[in-house]
């Protein structure tokens, strides 16, 4: 482990002694800084514009120092022959692989604390100055927690259909009254013992003259072993999220809670309701999320520096640092690729606009068509698996859309990360193990 | 018979095209054994596959056929790496690096406690004489210093075996003896030398024994003094010979009918040319910095 942390001390120093490091980080100042002088319409607008070109600006210069960094790193060390002298020291060949890479991470983990810390500072400072009510600076109630699964609807249970459940937020549409079951509530973290719901109604009530009546409703939280229940009554306006405590006690030893929402219209009144419910964890601040947000892209880099040092084990500096990019770009393509080669099969879904005009059917393909389509179904599937699916460590929209960043994100993105950081580092060690330098 | 440290058995090397086929053979079931203690010399010209031999022994390279073993281990392996010191043809470092550095650096690939690596650091610095540029970075030395500094990287780890690919490519006369001198300080601390060169001279005055290989092909091996002696030929060193001493000599010399020739003894171009920098400078030392100086 000693020529590791040897090779990854000289790969850092290497790394700081160039210029172009300091070039970059000299660029990724100026434009965080000129992000706050965007004109834009509302407060609220410009913070958004400022926290996403900040990730933005830490994103890309991150990946063009992870690319150009990695990918010519151990070609550079092979043409100048100072490979030499490390090979003929008492040091495993995949020692200097891992070195490199680690060194790498000691470049890129101190390039994100400095433009994040920058990046950050710069955010915060705007946002003091516009004062606490207009910065609209993301303060996040807690954690969407968990969802449910089903909801019950007048004795009849609702399945929660997938989509609906994506921010960990169950929705449920229904007239008066529907009970959604949490389920896996027990391993959480609550701050005290009183346990938030979130609880967004989406109404549309009306009564005879057509005027909108908005009522009340009520939060009925129950314990699912005992029955004891707790009820809370608010103002029932659509679409303003309202935050209900409740006893911690009513989350059962399984971690159940079914949590019902009643609407309450004035008599005479009709409506059409549906509503949204989280369970919220522990409240974290923007801080926290930001921090995230960086650890998530401390991990795409990552991934790209595995794969870019793995291709330099048998390309050149300059095909590997290519061969860099198109990972990077199909990678941030790789779910899209994906849907698209799912939908290729056996139907011809493009129309042209003459098929279109006169109502094309999808017609039944075959032969050469069908085989040609499966082909380019597999090929597409083939690279969005081989190509790692960067887009899912961007976190800069959540950030700027204050969207709570989960630790479940963050223990995909490594476990995610470390598959193909462990695939392109075994292809690596097989390849350069026996590689011959002259 | 003394332990053999290095033994090479019909070891070859073919280099093939991207197509595997044969673009050249480097080197030809060459067999040889190097044992402990000595300075072997390896010579030949260039292209007759001395690099070759030299990167199969460290590893860099892996054998078409035959094999080899270094201290009884597979040359690259880590046990064998511990204890060879290494110098290129040329200086492979890192650039970027100073000379205290470079040395830490190759000195924690070995695992070499701080302390004790300090020291070695420190000592190998001002063994090469490169004091007083210790903090510069490499790529701001001359030819000559990072030569020398190449030299202390492969003397980083006390090595039981020197390998040396042209130890004095690139260097001054000066620089070719302090080398030399070396070579004989590492043999008479027990350390085996093995070094390539094709600068005849340079073998001659310090190797026990040397192999000459031509085309990839052993062509001779054997103890230096033994090959290049001239059977029945003998010299005679004198020194305030009067000519009446001489004419006494060759007389006798031509009864006998064995003489040759009688001349004025001279010495060889290095030795002059040593003499001639050491009068006019106070001394190796700095002699050294005007070399560095004046490149």
């Amino acid at each position: 482990m000693h020529s590791v942390l040897a090779i990854a001390r000289v790969t850092l120093k290497d790394a700081l002694r160039k210029k172009v490091l300091f070039t970059i980080l000299f660029f990724a100042v100026l434009l965080t800084v000129s992000s706050g002088f965007l004109p834009s319409v509302m407060a609220e607008e410009q913070m958004r514009q400022v926290s996403r070109i900040c990730l933005g600006g830490i994103g890309f210069f991150g990946m063009v120092v992870a690319i150009f960094l990695s990918a010519p790193s151990l070609p550079d060390d092979i043409s100048a022959k100072t490979i030499f002298t490390v090979m003929t020291k008492p040091a495993r060949r995949w020692h200097i692989i891992a070195g490199k890479i680690l060194g790498l991470a000691y470049v890129l983990a101190i390039m994100l604390l400095v433009m994040g810390g920058l990046s950050y500072g710069y955010i915060r400072l705007w946002a003091w100055k516009m004062g606490p009510e207009k910065s609209g600076l993301p303060r996040l109630e807690g954690n969407e927690l968990n969802y449910a699964e089903t909801a019950d609807y007048h004795g009849l249970t609702l399945e929660i259909s997938p989509p609906m459940v994506e921010s960990k937020r169950a929705i449920a549409s229904g007239l008066d009254r529907i009970t959604y079951h949490f389920r896996g509530l027990n391993g959480a973290r609550f701050s005290g013992d009183t346990i938030f719901a979130q609880v967004t109604l989406f109404s549309h009530s009306w009564d005879y003259d057509n005027v909108t009546k908005e009522g009340t409703a009520a939060l009925e939280a129950t314990n699912p072993t005992t029955g004891e229940t707790h009820v809370e009554v608010f103002g029932a306006k659509t679409l303003r999220p309202v935050a209900i405590g409740f006893p911690r006690s009513l989350v059962d030893k399984e971690g159940a809670l079914d949590v019902t929402v009643a609407r309450h219209l004035p008599s005479g009144s009709y409506s059409a309701t549906a509503s949204s419910v989280a369970i919220l964890s522990q409240p974290s601040s923007y801080g926290v999320n930001f921090i995230k947000a960086l650890a998530m892209m401390f991990m795409q880099y990552m991934v790209l520096v595995f794969m870019a040092v793995s291709a330099s084990t048998f390309l050149t500096s300059t095909v590997s640092t290519i061969m860099a990019l198109f990972i990077y770009f199909t990678g941030s393509f790789a779910e899209v690729l994906r849907t698209q080669a799912l939908r290729l099969g056996t139907q011809a879904n493009i129309l042209t606009m003459a098929e279109h005009h006169h109502g094309a059917v999808h017609e039944e393909l075959s032969g050469g068509a069908w085989a040609l389509n499966i082909a380019l179904r597999y090929f597409y599937l083939g690279i969005s698996v081989v190509f790692p699916n960067l887009d899912s460590y961007d976190m800069g929209a959540r950030i700027s859309e204050n969207e709570y960043i989960t630790w479940g994100t963050l223990a995909n993105g490594l476990v995610y990360g470390a598959m193909y950081a462990a695939a392109a580092f075994l292809v690596a060690h097989l390849v350069f193990r026996r590689k011959e330098v002259a | 018979m003394s332990d053999t440290v290095i033994e090479i058995r019909e070891l070859s090397k073919e280099y093939r095209d991207f197509w595997g086929k044969r673009k050249v053979l480097a080197l030809d079931r060459l067999t040889l054994d190097v044992y402990k203690g000595e300075v072997f010399g390896f010579l030949g010209p260039n292209g007759s596959g001395k690099t070759t031999t030299v990167k199969l022994l460290l590893g860099l390279l892996f054998a078409t056929n035959g094999h080899a073993t270094v201290l009884g281990k597979e040359p690259g392996s880590v046990e064998a790496n511990q204890h060879i010191g290494f110098l290129p043809e040329e200086s492979y470092l890192y650039r970027f690096l100073n000379a205290e550095e470079t040395l830490d650096f190759y000195g924690r690939l070995f695992k070499i406690p701080a302390l004790e690596r300090k020291r070695r650091v420190n000592l190998l610095i001002e063994k090469v004489g490169l004091d007083h540029a210790r903090r510069k970075q490499l790529k701001e030395y001359y030819t000559g210093m990072a030569r020398r500094m190449s030299l202390a990287q492969a003397l980083i780890n006390d090595p039981d075996i020197v390998i040396l690919d042209e130890p004095t490519s690139g260097l001054d006369p000066i620089g070719t003896r302090e080398i030399k001198d070396l070579i004989l300080d590492l043999k008479g601390h027990g350390k085996t030398v093995f070094m390539c060169s094709h600068l005849l001279a340079d073998v001659e005055d310090v190797c026990d024994r040397i192999a000459i290989l031509f085309q990839g092909k052993l062509e001779v091996v054997g103890k230096v003094s033994e090959l290049l002696t001239e059977e029945g030929v003998v010299n005679f060193r004198a020194q305030n010979v009067s000519t009446a001493a001489r004419d006494a000599v060759r007389k006798a010399l031509e009864t006998d009918g064995s003489y040759i020739g009688v001349e004025k003894a001279s010495r060889s171009l290095e030795d002059l040319f040593l003499r001639v920098v050491r009068e006019k400078t106070a001394g190796a030392a700095t002699a050294m910095k005007s070399e560095e100086n004046g490149q």
